[in-house]
C-alpha cells in the first residue's frame, strides 16, 4: 500500500502545491483587504498585555455589545471571516484532489496489473480512501493551530473547529459518493449514473421545498446569527448541535459503506475502462 | 587440536552475533535516553515560566509546543543519532488479512470507558438521589431548556466525532511514545519492563501540568507527588493498551484515535454533569478524577495483559 500512496502523492502534488500557494496568496491579499486599519499593531500591542483584570475588562466589553467595542467585533468578523474563506478554498481543492484521485489512474492495462496480487485491489482502494482522508485532514491542521496561534496572539474568543471538522466530513462524503461509482464503472459512465442519482435528490429536495417546514431557511439572518453565537460560545443551538452531529454521522457511514463496496466493486469497474 | 580449528568459525560467528546484538542494543539505548531528554525539555521549561492557567500568549503557545514535544523529540533524534531505522509506524494498517478494522473498532473503546468512569464519580461524589436527577436534567425531553436529551446526546457524540479529525494533536504524543520510546525500550528490556519503564517516562512528562493542577487539581495530600504518582501508574496501564494497539497494527493512528477519545470524553460528560448536578464540582476534584479514571485503568490492564501474553506462551 505505500507504494500505491507515494503514486498517488506523485500524481498529486502539483494541485497539493497550487492549493498551498493559492491559499497564502488569498490569506495576504484579502488580509490586506478585509483587515481594519491598523490590526498588526494593535493585536501586538494586545499580545503584550499579561494584566488580566485588563485582560478581563476586554473580553467584557467586546461580549456585551456595546458601542465602545465596535474594534473587537470589527477584528473578530474580519479576522476570522479571512481564515474562513482561506480555508474553503483549501476545502474546495481537497474535494478536487479527491475527485482526480477517482480518475487519474483509468488506464486498463496498468489497473489490471495493479490488481493482480491477492488483496492487491483491496490495497489500491484502501490507499485511495487513505489519500482521501489525508487530504481532508490537511486542511484542518493548518486552520487548528493557526487559529491556535491567532487566539493566543488576540485573545479572541471564537472557535471555529466546529467549521473545521463540518468541512472535513464534507470532503469524505463526497468522495464516499464518488468513488463507488468510479470504481464499479469506470469514471465516464460513474460520473453520469452519480449525475443521475444527484438529479433525483434535487427534485427530491424540490418537491420538500414545495410542501415541506422550511421555517429554518426563511430568516437566514437568524441561523448566521445563531451560528456566530455558537462561535463565540455565548449560545448553544439545539438546530446547529443537530446539523454538527448528523453530518458527520451521515459522512462516515457513507464513507465506509463506499469503502467496503469500492473493494469488491473495483476489479469489476476495470474492464470499463477505455485504454 | 582438530576439535578447536573446527569450532573456531562457530565461535567466531556466535562472538560475531553477541557483539552486533550488544552495539544494536548501545545504540538503542543512547536513542532512548537522547529522546527522552529532548522530550522532556519544552514541558520542564516552559511551563513553570508560562504557567499553565495564566491565559497570556506565551502560555497558550507554549502548551502547543508541549503538546508535540515527543513527536519533535523523535524527528530530531532520528536526525542526531542518523537512524536509518524505516520503522515510522505511519501506515495504517498491517496490510491486507490483518483485521485492521477491527483495532480501529478496539479505539474506541475510552468512548465506553470514560463515560462509565464519569458516571461513576458522579455517582461516589453526589450520591445516588443526586445522581439521579442530574440524569433526569440530562435526559429531559423539553428542547426549551437549556439542558435537554438533544443537547446532551449532540454533545456527547460531537465530542467523539472531533476525535477523528483532531487526533493529529494527539499525534504529537503516540508518535513519540509509542512510534519510537517504547519500540527502543523493548529492545532493550522485556516487554513487561519496557510497558512499565515507558508509562513511567510517560507519567513523569507530565509531572509540571500535575505540579500546576492539571486534572488533579491542587487541594489533595502530598500534592503534587501524590498526583505525579498516579498519573505514572495511569500511564503505565493506559501505555500498555496504546502499545497493544500499535503493534497489532503497526501503526500509532489507533493509538492516536484511542488517545483523544480518553481526553476528551471524560471532559466533556463530568462537564455535562457538573452542569447538571453543581455539587460536582464542589467535591474534591482529585478524588472525581481518579474514579473517573478507573474504568479506563481496567481496559489498560486486560490489554496490556493480551499485549503480554503472547510473550508468556513462547517462554513456556
Amino acid at each position: 500500500m505505500r507504494g500505491y500512496l507515494y503514486k498517488d502523492w506523485l500524481l498529486c502534488r502539483k494541485l497539493v502545491l497550487a492549493a498551498c500557494i493559492v491559499t497564502a496568496a488569498m490569506l495576504i491579499v484579502l488580509g490586506y483587504a478585509i483587515l481594519p486599519e491598523g490590526f498588526f499593531e494593535n493585536v501586538l500591542q494586545f499580545a503584550g498585555i499579561t494584566d488580566k483584570d485588563e485582560l478581563n475588562r476586554q473580553m467584557q466589553q467586546m461580549l456585551s455589545n456595546e458601542e465602545s467595542n465596535w474594534e473587537w467585533q470589527e477584528y473578530t468578523g474580519s479576522l476570522f471571516s479571512l481564515l474562513m474563506s482561506a480555508f474553503f478554498s483549501t476545502v474546495l481543492f481537497a474535494v478536487v484532489i479527491s475527485e482526480k484521485l477517482c480518475k487519474m489512474d483509468e488506464q486498463k492495462v496498468w489497473a489490471s496489473f495493479a490488481i493482480g496480487a491477492p488483496g492487491a485491489a483491496k490495497q489500491y482502494v484502501t490507499a485511495k480512501y487513505v489519500f482521501c482522508l489525508l487530504t481532508a485532514m490537511a486542511p484542518v491542521i493548518a486552520f487548528y493551530i493557526i487559529q491556535n496561534i491567532i487566539t493566543a496572539l488576540t485573545q479572541l474568543p471564537a472557535d471555529c473547529t466546529p467549521i473545521y471538522i463540518m468541512g472535513f466530513y464534507l470532503v469524505l462524503l463526497l468522495f464516499g459518493l464518488t468513488f463507488p461509482f468510479a470504481a464499479r464503472f469506470g469514471y465516464k459512465q460513474g460520473n453520469h449514473i452519480r449525475s443521475v442519482c444527484i438529479i433525483m435528490l434535487i427534485l427530491a429536495a424540490f418537491i420538500y421545498f414545495l410542501f415541506g417546514d422550511i421555517s429554518i431557511l426563511q430568516d437566514s439572518d437568524a441561523l448566521g446569527e445563531k451560528l456566530y453565537k455558537m462561535m463565540m460560545g455565548t449560545e448553544r443551538s439545539t438546530t446547529i448541535s443537530v446539523l454538527l452531529t448528523v453530518l458527520p454521522c451521515l459522512s462516515l457511514t457513507v464513507f465506509g459503506l463506499s469503502y467496503f463496496y469500492s473493494c469488491k466493486a473495483y476489479a469489476k469497474g476495470v474492464a470499463h475502462y477505455d485504454c | 587440536m582438530t576439535a578447536e580449528i573446527q569450532n573456531q568459525p562457530l565461535q567466531t560467528a556466535a562472538a560475531e552475533k553477541k557483539r552486533l546484538l550488544s552495539a544494536e542494543k548501545e545504540t538503542a539505548l543512547t536513542q532512548a535516553i537522547l529522546f527522552t531528554v529532548l522530550a522532556y525539555l519544552p514541558p520542564y521549561l516552559l511551563i513553570p515560566i508560562f504557567q499553565l492557567n495564566a491565559g497570556t500568549t506565551a502560555s497558550q503557545l507554549s502548551m502547543l509546543l508541549v503538546a508535540f514535544s515527543p513527536m519533535l523529540a523523535n524527528i530530531l533524534t532520528r536526525c542526531i543519532t542518523k537512524d536509518r531505522s524505516t520503522k515510522h509506524f505511519l501506515m495504517p494498517g498491517k496490510g491486507h488479512g490483518h483485521h485492521t478494522l477491527l483495532y480501529y473498532a478496539l479505539a474506541l473503546l475510552p468512548m465506553l470507558a470514560c463515560t462509565l468512569g464519569a458516571l461513576l464519580s458522579l455517582y461516589v461524589a453526589a450520591g445516588a438521589e443526586s445522581f439521579r436527577n442530574a440524569l433526569n436534567i440530562l435526559w429531559a425531553a423539553d428542547k426549551a431548556l437549556p439542558l435537554n436529551r438533544t443537547i446532551t446526546a449532540t454533545t456527547f457524540l460531537q465530542t467523539a466525532l472531533y476525535c477523528i479529525p483532531l487526533c493529529f494533536i494527539y499525534f504529537g504524543e503516540e508518535y513519540g511514545w509509542r512510534g519510537y520510546l517504547t519500540p527502543r525500550l523493548m529492545q532493550l528490556m522485556p516487554k513487561p519492563v519496557a510497558i512499565i519503564v515507558s508509562g513511567i517516562i510517560w507519567g513523569a512528562w507530565h509531572a509540571p501540568l500535575t505540579a500546576q493542577g492539571h486534572n488533579f487539581g491542587k487541594d489533595y495530600p502530598f500534592f503534587p507527588w501524590l498526583g505525579i504518582l498516579i498519573m505514572c501508574g495511569f500511564c503505565i496501564l493506559v501505555g500498555g493498551y496504546f502499545s497493544y494497539l500499535q503493534e497489532k497494527t503497526n501503526s500509532v493512528f489507533p493509538a492516536c484515535i484511542a488517545h483523544a477519545m480518553n481526553n476528551n470524553i471524560t471532559g466533556t460528560v463530568l462537564g455535562l454533569l457538573a452542569a447538571a448536578a453543581p455539587v460536582l464540582t464542589e467535591k474534591n476534584q482529585a478524588r472525581v478524577f481518579v474514579i473517573a479514571m478507573l474504568p479506563m485503568a481496567v481496559v489498560g490492564v486486560i490489554f496490556t495483559v493480551l499485549l503480554l501474553l503472547p510473550n508468556a506462551a513462547k517462554r513456556t
